[in-house]
């Protein structure tokens, strides 16, 4: 029975989701000795190796940033102080930032207003409008809490404390410990949340459009913008575009495990050395404090913009304000709000139902490991795919199929977020339960999912903040029918008012912010209750 | 028998409520695909929605980012469009597929329509009645109030006014249309015979005529926003850099839109409306019908709507969209002087050249 479903789980949210969107990879463009004397190799060389150069840079800056800000996470706390971070979603957070961070910013308007230095926003400013430099702050913000989550998560199947008593003991500090010993355990099991991360920097589009260099484009936004034009030239180069990032990615993982070993070994050398040099170790707990921050005057920023009249350089605040916008606007978005909660809510619990489903299965089978299976669709780009469903599919697909759209997504990231827990909860006390005399799945119902609680309700949240972030499914599959907060708020941003775009955004950001809370607020229920138990 | 009779009152009830449904005829859903940007505009045809609720028509608003997907779907042949907005490149693509209705000669009060302006013609290709003009578009700058005194700027002025202000002049990268509209002012300006524009590309020898065009572009990249080296991805985008003061011009299509987005608070009330060169590219926006629309019958009455007096008069308000009225009724605001589009050959040349000179 379980096998049976774990089974159907994988082929409904995996295969058929793969077998549908990949076929069209396989169907050749029409070409012709014109067309391809005709591409412009060099300048797509070039994209690729932009892309390929800034996504190794981000994701080293990601890995190596989030395990030094992990050392002080103490199990659990993770979840409820960068929980928030993870809801905002990324279009939202990226223009929050450019509001704060930008040549015309506060910040700016800030030192202005305070020495009079700059008259006119600075032609030459440390964060450009669009540049590398802009495009990474943006992912570093939204990427780092993703992954200390990850870290906490699977910190937690790691016997950390005795090796810490053990180090120092020998006379190592807690830090060198962290990162001679910790570190090396934990990067294996981040391998897939790692390469994850990277597969989503290395083709994301809406983000590259907005402050993203542009000549030439990076690779995604740019198999994105031929995939919308119409030549026989087009068609080619999208084509070869899609396999140029399918390569990549393929890449991406050879180097995510090369990371892996490279620190390993590097590590076993520094073992036996004594400190030569002791850096001042800033606490991480600023490094943090600072992404909440940032994050949190991100959201201001953008509930100053939904009720700001006109507003221009080097005010400090909107010269009018007024909640008429609000007003208007709310019998038109109260209709999208819904579409977006049911979706968000129907599809997370399906996520987690899967994700639970295929995780009883991998714990009855003592495979201990992420599996690569279920994570598949976070592990290829997804315009390609998605594409391909909707030639499959069509426009208006109806309902169900853009529920499942969103279920392909939720339910990666469920088995992600819930896998530490799981996989780390001791099999005897089920055999207890069951010898007890419950049957084993009121053994699990009654035993395991009660304390696991804090996990199942933070991966239904993740969930949750997943499928109202998704933009291609959800427009191309049911752009009629089904138009959603984050299909208005792309729109509107494509407008560039964003004193509009900001009141979808703000509310795209609401539902996944109330879960997350709420999800966490399980969590430290769950602890408590736990190490009263064991007293 | 009491079971009976209940059933038989039951069926007898349903029947009814099936026959009213019937005879109460449900109103015609129209899928009206369209760029939703702008809130001034989603709120013309929100407005457009309510009058036509009355004419038994359901008009949704379908909002898209870019119309060029749409265009993508209709020619691969998956679409459940009814009603596009569309004009240039996206149209000749949808005519050469043959994607289209030929609805202009259905559509009553066509006659009406303006004709001082010459919206036979998309972009050098012949309209065939396979569209039908919605409203007027005019190609100029945004400059704040200070920044220059006169209308119109030479290409050279434009030029000189760069190096004077490094970094605050840009356009929209191409092939986005409002920046790929930029290329075409300068070179109107700056090539002698400006009648082979209007020509294909393969009737003229592009490569003499263009020179001086690329070196003045040579010339004034490094002088640009982020010296040249990134564009503002499009005209919405370059806006918010113009409201923000990080930019000295912006680009427009609306020859009435400095004084709506002023209206709204969107640009500082100082920005003035400025040529390049003598006169202003001007094409009309189209509204279009796919064949493979489900309701044509009902598509044709919105376009009807949307031409007429009432609506041309609400589409023209400068409180809210600003855009000019296409037919005669309405009295103008008068127009900037006009230049004719480009053959589209030249559009494609123009992309394809500055993408293989400034990538």
């Amino acid at each position: 029975m379980g096998r049976a479903l774990s089974l159907a789980v994988i082929f409904f949210l995996v295969l058929l989701p793969l077998g549908v969107g990949g076929s069209t990879l396989f169907q050749l463009p029409v070409f012709s000795q014109e067309l391809v004397q005709e591409l412009p190799w060099q300048s797509w060389l070039q994209s690729a190796f932009v892309s390929f150069t800034f996504t190794v840079g981000l994701i080293l800056a990601v890995c190596y940033l989030s395990l030094w800000l992990g050392q002080r996470i103490t199990a659990g706390l993770s979840s409820s102080r960068v929980a928030p971070l993870l809801a905002v979603p990324h279009a939202a957070l990226a223009v929050g930032l450019m509001v704060l961070l930008s040549p015309s910013g506060w910040l700016v308007r800030l030192v202005h207003s305070l020495f009079e230095l700059f008259p006119s926003p600075p032609a030459h400013w440390w964060i450009a409008d669009k540049s590398l430099v802009t495009m990474a702050v943006v992912l570093v913000i939204k990427e780092v809490p993703f992954l200390l989550l990850m870290i906490a998560a699977q910190r937690d199947q790691l016997p950390i404390q005795r090796w810490q008593t053990q180090a120092q003991s020998m006379g190592y500090s807690v830090r060198r410990c962290w990162w001679l010993v910790v570190v090396p355990a934990l990067l294996p099991r981040l391998k897939f949340p790692l390469f994850a991360i990277a597969i989503y920097t290395l083709s994301v589009v809406d983000i590259a459009l907005m402050v993203g260099p542009n000549t030439p484009p990076l690779l995604a936004p740019r198999v994105h913008e031929v995939s919308l034009r119409f030549t026989d030239l087009a068609a080619v180069e999208a084509w070869l575009g899609q396999w140029l990032l399918i390569v990549l990615g393929a890449l991406l993982f050879l180097g995510v495990a090369t990371n892996q070993a490279l620190y390993r070994r590097l590590s076993l050398n520094a073992i036996g050395r004594p400190v030569r040099y002791s850096v001042r170790s800033i606490r991480s707990g600023l490094g943090n404090q600072l992404l909440l921050w940032l994050c949190g005057l991100a959201v201001l920023a953008l509930i100053v913009q939904s009720i700001a009249g006109a507003w221009f350089y080097p005010a400090l605040l909107p010269q009018q304000w007024g909640l008429e916008r609000w007003i208007n606007e709310w019998p038109y978005a109260w209709p999208l709000l819904q579409n977006s909660l049911w979706l968000a809510v129907v599809s997370a619990a399906i996520g987690v139902a899967g994700a639970l489903l295929v995780l009883e299965r991998q714990r009855s089978q003592r495979k201990k490991a992420l599996a690569w299976l279920p994570l598949l669709l976070l592990l290829i780009p997804q315009l390609p795919i998605v594409l391909g469903w909707q030639r499959a599919l069509g426009q208006d697909a109806g309902w169900l199929w853009v529920l499942w759209s969103h279920a392909v997504f939720t339910f990666p990231y469920a088995y992600l977020v819930m896998h530490g827990a799981y996989i780390s909860f001791p099999s005897r006390w089920l055999y207890q339960a069951q010898s007890l005399g419950h049957a084993p799945f009121s053994a699990w119902f009654r035993v395991l999912l009660p304390q696991i609680r804090g996990s199942v309700a933070l991966a239904f949240a993740v969930g949750a903040a997943v499928s109202i972030a998704q933009y291609l499914p959800t427009l191309w599959l049911a752009g009629v029918s089904y138009p959603t907060l984050t299909t208005e708020t792309v729109s509107l941003a494509a407008g560039g008012d964003w004193r509009m775009a900001s009141i979808y955004a703000l509310l795209q950001t609401l539902i996944p912010v109330v879960l997350l809370i709420w999800a966490s607020r399980q969590g430290n229920e769950q602890r408590w209750k736990q190490q009263h138990v064991r007293n | 028998m009491k079971t009976i009779q209940g059933l038989v009152a039951i069926l007898a009830l349903a029947a009814g409520v099936l026959a009213t449904s019937v005879t109460q005829a449900q109103p015609v859903p129209v899928n009206f695909y369209a760029w939703g940007g702008q809130p001034a505009i989603n709120d013309y045809l929100r407005w457009t929605a309510r009058e036509l609720e009355a004419e038994g028509i359901a008009l949704q608003h379908v909002k898209v980012a870019d119309i060029a997907e749409v265009v993508k779907q209709l020619t691969s042949g998956r679409s459940n469009a009814d009603l596009i907005w569309i004009n240039g490149e996206n149209f000749h693509a949808l005519k050469r597929t043959d994607a289209l209705l030929a609805v202009a000669e259905k559509v009553e009060g066509i006659e009406h329509v303006r004709t001082d302006i010459a919206w036979q013609i998309d972009f050098g290709e012949s309209v065939d009645g396979l569209e039908v003009p919605w409203g007027i578009g005019q190609f100029h700058l945004f400059m704040c109030g200070t920044c220059v005194t006169q209308s119109s700027l030479s290409a050279q002025q434009l030029l000189n006014y760069a190096k004077a202000n490094p970094g605050r002049i840009s356009y929209p990268r191409p092939p986005e249309f409002h920046g790929t509209t930029f290329l075409k002012m300068l070179a109107l300006d700056l090539v002698a015979d400006t009648g082979v524009f209007q020509k294909r590309t393969s009737a003229v020898d592009v490569e003499s005529v263009m020179r001086p065009f690329w070196a003045y572009l040579e010339q004034l990249h490094p002088y640009l926003w982020q010296q040249g080296e990134a564009f503002p991805a499009s005209a919405a985008e370059q806006l918010n850099l113009f409201a923000n003061a990080q930019l000295h011009n912006a680009v427009s299509f609306n020859p009435n839109e400095v004084l709506t987005l002023a209206n709204q608070g969107r640009i500082p009330a100082t920005s003035k409306a400025v040529m390049i060169g003598d006169a202003a590219i001007t094409n009309s926006h189209y509204l279009a019908v796919p064949r493979s629309a489900v309701n044509p019958e009902a598509a044709i009455k919105v376009i009807e709507f949307l031409l007429s007096e009432k609506a041309q008069r609400k589409k023209a308000d400068l409180q809210g969209w600003g855009d000019p009225a296409v037919i005669q009724q309405v009295e103008q605001a008068t127009l900037l002087p006009a230049a004719n589009d480009f053959h589209v050959t030249w559009h494609n040349y123009l992309e394809k050249q500055w993408a293989a000179r400034f990538h």
